[in-house]
């Protein structure tokens, strides 16, 4: 029997079977005794002994080499989880506008990976915090709101939680919402999150920043179109209460002109002929604001008025019954200033009516000016009121203008306005000029007037001359 | 998503489905596990696993069912999962739990396919 070398350095073997971190020395060292005891027939009982131990030791090490490589290995696996899982934020992110459905998967995604035990993701919209999404039990009531412009401590976004980790989704300007995860998970218990946590945290409240600025804008371009329909709806809906064409009556000569500030006008006009067309009656008017709301009230101006009319004809009594009608129907911000008027060629008469509107104008044949200056209030402000009705004579060569306040109100760049005596000058320089010449010059004179600027108000200009005497 | 993984559990003979609603973590996947354990001590030898009242699942919940699916496969059993999110269903294929286990979109396709393979 030969002498036995795995006596001689037995500890220098149990000390490599001791130390976790030498599992390659100690596979080297039990290769090379094993090699040693090839060929041999005879093994003494303490050898055995110390053969087993190596054997027992060596499967322990396998073991825990193998435990070793599992995790390793599942680690691995689970980093091409997270990989999916921010390829798939992406392609959420890219793919809906829905900013539930987007701050749903980047909640659930945040709380996955950091491993938390709970989450909570708010958003700041409309001056407070309101929470959009909850995982876990986050000590939260879901819809809760903080009424605060300030970004609120971590403690109150998620109150049940002992270790906190938060980030804001902020773009430069403004802070948006912010996402905060609770308690990161081990086998046993829980326990604080890790430095590499809160740049997986950052990376995902970037790419939901971005998600939800443009989810904001998407917003904000279907409303606006949303809008520019309506108006463009409302428009067509007003323009069907303006003349289409110019009335024909004998003995007078007619030229309007409309021009919206913006696509729904303010301004109101019509003219009514009586089936005779013996007379012409005419309206011009301008409701209180614009847009949508004055083409509504407009309708109702509109309608009211063709009712009373056809009822009771022209009468003393037509803006009382229209105030009457507007004062129920409307809210009291809002009024509406009108003319009605009515011309008699062959009585040669103009009689009119006045509501709060810019008095109307008569050039007489030979130049001179008056103003048409009776009237009241503006209709709609008060249940009741008083409109006096007046008649002047119309007689051949004479000229009513009657007009809008945008007309004579326009600004230029220095804030001088228009006014009514440039209108007076021009009209007076048209003496034997007709009307569908007249109109342009002083409706172009207009829009050149603001320098460098449009008009800011919407403008109605209406012309009308006794040309001829009528058999 | 409410705060504690509920479970619900059907059996049929020596077949077993438990229904999952909540986040399986640690807490959830524990709870899990337990159900399936008590099962198979019952003498229930296959398992099916509805997910469909989950929306997500982490790292240590999906430890805790490879856990359960070993115990199934040394003993010959066969676990089956069912419900899946789109997510879950990725997540089960990179780690490598379709290999070992069946994914079937519906509860009554798992319940058919074990009644079937016995």
């Amino acid at each position: 029997v030969g002498k036995v070398r795995v006596d001689g350095d037995a500890s220098a073997l149990l000390e490599l079977l001791e130390s976790p971190g030498r599992s390659k020395d100690l596979l080297w060292e039990i290769k090379r005794r094993i090699s040693e005891l090839k060929g041999r027939q005879v093994f003494p009982a303490e050898e055995v002994q110390q053969i087993w131990a190596i054997a027992l030791g060596l499967a322990e090490r396998l073991l825990e080499m193998e435990t070793t490589l599992q995790k390793r290995e599942f680690q691995s696996r689970f980093r091409d989880v997270e990989l999916e899982a921010v390829s798939h934020l992406g392609r959420v992110l890219a793919s809906t506008f829905e900013v539930e459905r987007l701050m749903e998967t980047v909640l659930d995604l945040a709380v996955t990976i950091s491993n938390a035990r709970c989450g909570a993701l708010w958003l700041f919209q409309e001056g407070k915090w309101e929470v959009v999404g909850v995982v876990g039990d986050a000590g939260l009531v879901v819809r809760q709101v903080l009424a605060s412009a300030q970004v609120p401590n971590e403690a109150q976004l998620l109150p049940r939680a002992s270790h906190r980790l938060g980030v804001a989704l902020a773009s430069d300007r403004e802070v948006l919402g912010y996402l905060v995860v609770g308690d990161q998970e081990r086998r046993r218990g829980v326990g604080p999150f890790r430095a590499e946590d809160r740049r997986t945290l950052e990376l995902l409240a970037n790419q939901a920043t971005v998600a939800l600025q443009n989810s904001y804008l998407h917003r904000q371009v279907v409303a606006q179109r949303l809008l520019e329909r309506e108006i463009a709806l409302a428009s067509e809906i007003q323009r069907r209460f303006l003349p289409e064409s110019l009335p024909q009556v004998p003995g007078l000569d007619i030229w309007a002109w409309n021009r919206a500030a913006r696509y729904v006008s303010g301004d109101y006009f019509q003219f009514f002929v009586d089936p005779h067309a013996s007379c012409l009656r005419i309206a011009i008017g301008d409701v209180s604001g614009k847009g949508v709301p004055a083409a509504l009230l407009v309708s109702l101006l509109h309608s009211a008025l063709v009712l009373l009319l056809r009822q009771d004809g022209f009468n003393g009594t037509l803006l009382s019954q229209l105030n009457e009608h507007l004062f129920s129907f409307t809210s009291k911000s809002k009024f509406v200033t009108l003319i009605l008027a009515e011309l008699d060629p062959e009585h040669r008469t103009l009689t009119y009516l006045n509501a709060g509107h810019p008095p109307g104008l008569v050039v007489r044949a030979d130049g001179k000016v008056e103003e048409l200056s009776a009237g009241g209030l503006p209709l709609g402000l008060f249940a009741r009121g008083s409109w006096p009705m007046r008649e002047v004579p119309f007689g051949e060569g004479d000229l009513l203008c009657l007009y809008s306040d945008g007309v004579v109100e326009a600004i230029d760049s220095s804030g001088v306005e228009y006014g009514a005596e440039r209108l007076v000058h021009l009209l007076q320089g048209g003496k034997n000029v007709a009307v569908s010449q007249l109109g342009p010059t002083v409706a172009a004179a207009l829009e050149s007037f603001p320098v460098g600027g449009a008009l800011e108000d919407d403008c109605t200009l209406l012309l009308v001359r006794f040309v001829a005497r009528v058999a | 998503m409410s705060g504690a993984l509920r479970v619900t559990v059907e059996r049929r003979g020596h077949l077993a489905c438990i229904r999952t609603e909540g986040y399986i973590n640690n807490e959830g996947g524990e709870e899990v596990a337990r159900a399936a354990y008590q099962l198979l001590d019952d003498g229930v030898r296959h398992l099916i696993l509805d997910l469909s009242g989950s929306r997500i699942i982490n790292s240590i919940g999906i430890s805790i069912l490879i856990e359960v699916l070993e115990r199934l496969l040394a003993s010959q059993g066969r676990l089956v999962f069912c419900g899946l999110t789109p997510t879950i269903e990725k997540t089960f294929q990179i780690m490598g739990l379709s290999q070992y286990a069946t994914l079937l979109p519906t509860a009554d396709e798992a319940w058919a396919a074990l009644e079937a393979g016995g």
